[in-house]
């Protein structure tokens, strides 16, 4: 079937003289009436989503601020009844017929269930690097989409398993309580997260092969791409930033991750649905490159500049395969990823070679002259692929 | 309500029921100990003007070469206090203690050499959450109301006195912050700020 709007092919029959305007009109109003346009649908998700969001902020808030007169107990039932109140009237609402303000409200009690527990961490003064927080959140959060087939919830639960497993174990510096050294310590994530983001698209291969959880596919994968993507990118700013952000301590941990992170890999290989064996191939090259980086930081500092070289190189091309991928696999927002990463590094080189080469004046005319050209270029591209997997 | 969405309530339910499981079975069963704390840091990333305390007796009970290794390597460090009030300290070691009736083990982590304390110290770290190395800054407690010495709290929990498992703490202690919690009433008032 071809993909347009049921008011551009009302037009086409009545131009091309199969109805006339007396009938388009009719067909019109029977659409209207009994199948209400997707987009309105999608925008009153969003609104209610948001809205959800906001009552969640204001509820956390109303209790922050009477914090300090209430007693443990009491604090505990103003959760609890908080919780149970958003329980209500997420199912009155699906009782009376608001699906999508019934969904923006169970989301909205996944959050209550995380505010709860950070909540209780805070009363009974539990660690700030409390993993154990973000992991039953997690949990909770993931019963919650799996009963919803809620890509809402699998989407939330990305940072929460990210969250829990870079908190797993502490940290060791003093500064911030150490809640951020599991993202930027060598010691913790941060080398580790183009690696997390390809067993992220492992587990969303796999799981796409599971009927009730089939929903998560698309997001997971794009939340793949987007943690192998970015700080792929962001290391192609500079030798320097490569170096930060490839420095690893390999601790146990650190060697576990590694290693599950690659069985997961391993295991989408083989039971993975792949739309081609092209894609199991780029799969493998990204596993590749993935693997090769980890060792990266042990080379001196002298010799890192050809390495860095073919490293922008790869990264380059990880995002054209990254973009035929998307094509391939109909995803559009993997093309969008691609299409933006590719201009990034481009950008990123321009202006890291311009700066250096040419008179400051002269390179950011030409820089903009650039820009608006690769912006045309890209979108042009990019609208053109998007038709492709629409088509 | 569907049976899936029925389950998943459930799971959140009890998973909110979880949470309050280890820290009410701390304080049901656990060891109250007194801790004397002092400033050690005026600030924090996200909480802004927040005082973080530290265990006065903690500091400086590791040799230098020790601590640092200790941070290093992460190994947890167990101090044990007597249960008196306020505790006094009795041995630091690296192995779960033997615990005599009186006394009290918590389970912390040495911080080394850090940025903005000179010394070499051992800060006991909230052993409150169920992994024993917690890291976290014992307590916390509004800049401004900062006025008096504080004695902290805490409630040890192991599973039998022998085999020392966990240490657990509760309540930060202040007339100004919550009076209904006890304080170190000889203790003579300082000025901070």
């Amino acid at each position: 079937m071809h993909d347009i709007k049921a008011s551009e092919a009302l037009d086409l029959w009545e131009q091309a003289g199969l109805i006339d305007h007396i009938k388009a009109g009719q067909l019109a109003q029977y659409l209207d009436e009994h199948a209400p346009s997707r987009s309105s649908g999608r925008m009153v998700r969003i609104v209610s989503v948001f809205g959800a969001v906001l009552v969640g902020v204001g509820m956390i808030l109303f209790v922050a601020s009477h914090w300090t007169g209430m007693s443990a107990s009491l604090r505990i039932a103003t959760l609890f009844l908080a919780y149970a109140g958003v329980v209500g009237a997420a199912q009155f609402s699906g009782l009376r017929g608001y699906d999508r303000i019934a969904h923006a409200l169970w989301f909205l009690a996944t959050l209550t269930v995380g505010a709860y527990i950070f909540l209780v961490g805070q009363i009974f003064n539990f660690s700030l690097t409390f993993w154990q927080g973000p992991f039953i959140w997690l949990l909770a959060t993931l019963a919650m989409g799996y009963a919803l087939n809620s890509r809402l919830h699998a989407w939330l639960a990305i940072p929460l398993a990210l969250l829990a497993l870079g908190w797993f174990g502490g940290g060791k510096a003093w500064f911030s309580d150490d809640q951020l050294e599991a993202l930027f310590g060598s010691y913790g994530l941060k080398p580790l997260l183009p690696l997390l983001g390809l067993a992220l698209v492992a587990v969303a291969l796999l799981v796409e092969r599971l009927p009730n959880w089939r929903f998560a596919t698309g997001t997971w994968i794009v939340w793949g791409a987007l943690l192998i993507s970015v700080p792929l990118v962001v290391a192609t700013i500079d030798d320097d930033v490569l170096k930060f952000l490839i420095q690893i301590d390999f601790t146990s941990k650190q060697w576990s991750i590694i290693a599950f992170s690659f069985g997961l890999v391993g295991l989408a290989l083989w039971l993975g649905r792949f739309t081609s064996p092209r894609s199991r191939l780029l799969m493998v090259l990204v596993a590749g490159l993935l693997f090769g980086m980890l060792f990266l930081g042990d080379i001196e500092r002298a010799s890192l500049m050809p390495v860095y070289a073919l490293f922008v190189l790869l990264v380059f091309l990880l995002s054209l395969g990254l973009i035929w991928n998307g094509v391939q696999a109909g995803r559009p927002a993997l093309v969008n990823i691609g299409v933006g990463s590719a201009a990034s590094v481009i950008l990123i080189q321009y202006f890291s070679w311009s700066m250096r080469l040419l008179d400051r004046s002269l390179a950011f005319i030409i820089g903009g002259v650039v820009l608006i050209a690769l912006s045309i270029w890209i979108e042009k591209q990019r609208r053109r692929l998007l038709a492709r997997i629409t088509r | 309500m569907s049976r899936k969405l029925m389950l998943a309530v459930g799971i959140q339910v009890l998973v909110m029921g979880l949470v309050l499981v280890q820290p009410l079975l701390v304080r049901a069963t656990g060891t109250i100990v007194f801790l004397e704390t002092e400033k050690m840091d005026p600030r924090s990333l996200f909480r802004g003007d927040y005082v973080i305390l530290g265990y006065t007796l903690a500091q400086n009970i590791l040799p230098a070469d020790q601590a640092s290794e200790a941070a290093g390597k992460f190994t947890p460090v167990y101090v044990t206090v007597s249960t008196e009030r306020p505790a006094s300290f009795v041995a630091v070691g690296f192995e779960p203690p033997q615990l005599k009736p009186d006394q009290a083990c918590i389970v912390g982590r040495s911080r080394g050499r850090v940025r903005w304390i000179s010394r070499k110290s051992l800060s006991i770290s909230s052993p409150r959450a169920p992994d024993m190395q917690s890291r976290a800054p014992a307590a916390r407690i509004s800049w401004p109301r900062w006025r008096h010495r504080i004695t902290a709290r805490l409630c040890c929990w192991g599973w039998n006195p022998g085999e020392f498992v966990s240490a657990n703490a509760a309540d930060l202690q202040s007339p100004h912050y919550r009076p209904q919690f006890c304080h170190t009433p000889p203790l003579s008032p300082r000025k901070v700020i």
